[in-house]
């Protein structure tokens, strides 16, 4: 993750939002476990949930119950986010992947093992499709860093 | 990273090993409600450009009167999302899966930037630091119809 993030620092002597190129967004996407799924609700707020989630190919898969989530999901335009803030530094990245989600019932003959750290039994298998990849990342200049002494 | 992973899993494994797998558990109202008053930023989430896309905003949180505000500048976050159902979303979790939470704040969305009403007048009056360079001069305001929150691993603390 920082080697793909280092280069947008080395290039940048302001606090500023640069994006993020697609095949940087992609490494990011095979580097982390964690995202976030945003479903929208016909007729009321989206609902966005953490997910554990693995890369197949360009793929995004994740676990499932049965509930809110894979009601409104088949079929649909799903956006899934990942980022990663620095708190000190006030810097980070996020990368945003929207795309069209498939819900299937899991058989026992999906290959892809999505490790999942809760033990809610989780039967259906989703697979998010990517039509748009974007991402930011949000670097602060080195002299905000020292000004107070720190490394 | 690959050293840390196996690590992070050897010792997820054994976790899960002593304790048997987490369980994931409603969070109490009270509780989301605290973990928004100390954190600072979150994930909004609003149907934009026909998505239901989620960007990573600073934010404030109004406990008394249950009001998350953004500051943000022009764009879809400004066009589209007001008078509209939003989302907004913090979480924390472990690196290597022993526990995790996340909060959910969902309700309508309003642009407060001029509005001159006694709760916008005071909205507006909530220190609000924003990381991201540009200008963010407009306020939006997102009223917490439902707060839901869910958890698992050790138990949070305050």
């Amino acid at each position: 993750v920082i080697s793909v993030t280092k280069k947008y620092v080395e290039e940048t002597r302001g606090a500023t939002l640069n994006e993020l190129a697609v095949t940087d967004c992609e490494a990011l996407l095979r580097r982390c476990s964690v995202g976030r799924l945003a479903v929208e609700v016909p007729g009321t707020s989206p609902l966005v949930v953490p997910v554990n989630y693995v890369m197949d190919g360009p793929i995004i898969v994740f676990r499932s119950a049965a509930g809110q989530k894979l009601a409104h999901i088949h079929n649909r335009m799903v956006s899934f986010e990942i980022d990663e803030i620095d708190h000190f530094h006030r810097s980070g990245w996020s990368v945003l992947v929207r795309g069209m989600a498939e819900a299937t019932v899991d058989l026992g003959n999906d290959g892809t093992a999505v490790d999942s750290w809760t033990n809610t039994p989780k039967m259906h298998v989703v697979r998010i499709n990517p039509s748009k990849i974007t991402g930011r990342v949000l670097v602060m200049p080195p002299a905000a860093i020292s000004e107070l002494g720190y490394l | 990273m690959a050293l840390r992973h196996f690590r992070g899993e050897a010792r997820r494994q054994t976790m899960t090993f002593m304790t048997g797998p987490t369980t994931l558990e409603v969070l109490p109202e009270k509780q989301c409600e605290h973990l928004l008053a100390t954190h600072n930023w979150g994930r909004f989430g609003a149907g934009l450009e026909g998505w239901p896309a989620i960007v990573p905003v600073n934010y404030g949180f109004d406990a008394e009167h249950k009001n998350i505000v953004i500051k943000t500048g022009p764009g879809a976050k400004l066009d589209e999302s007001p008078m509209t159902a939003v989302a907004f979303e913090i979480d924390d979790a472990d690196p290597d899966g022993a526990w995790g939470w996340s909060v959910l704040v969902q309700g309508p969305a309003f642009d407060i930037t001029d509005s001159i009403d006694d709760t916008s007048v005071r909205l507006r009056a909530i220190p609000l630091k924003t990381w991201a360079p540009g200008p963010k001069e407009h306020w939006i305001r997102i009223a917490a119809a439902r707060i839901s929150g869910r958890a698992f691993g050790q138990p949070l603390k305050g």
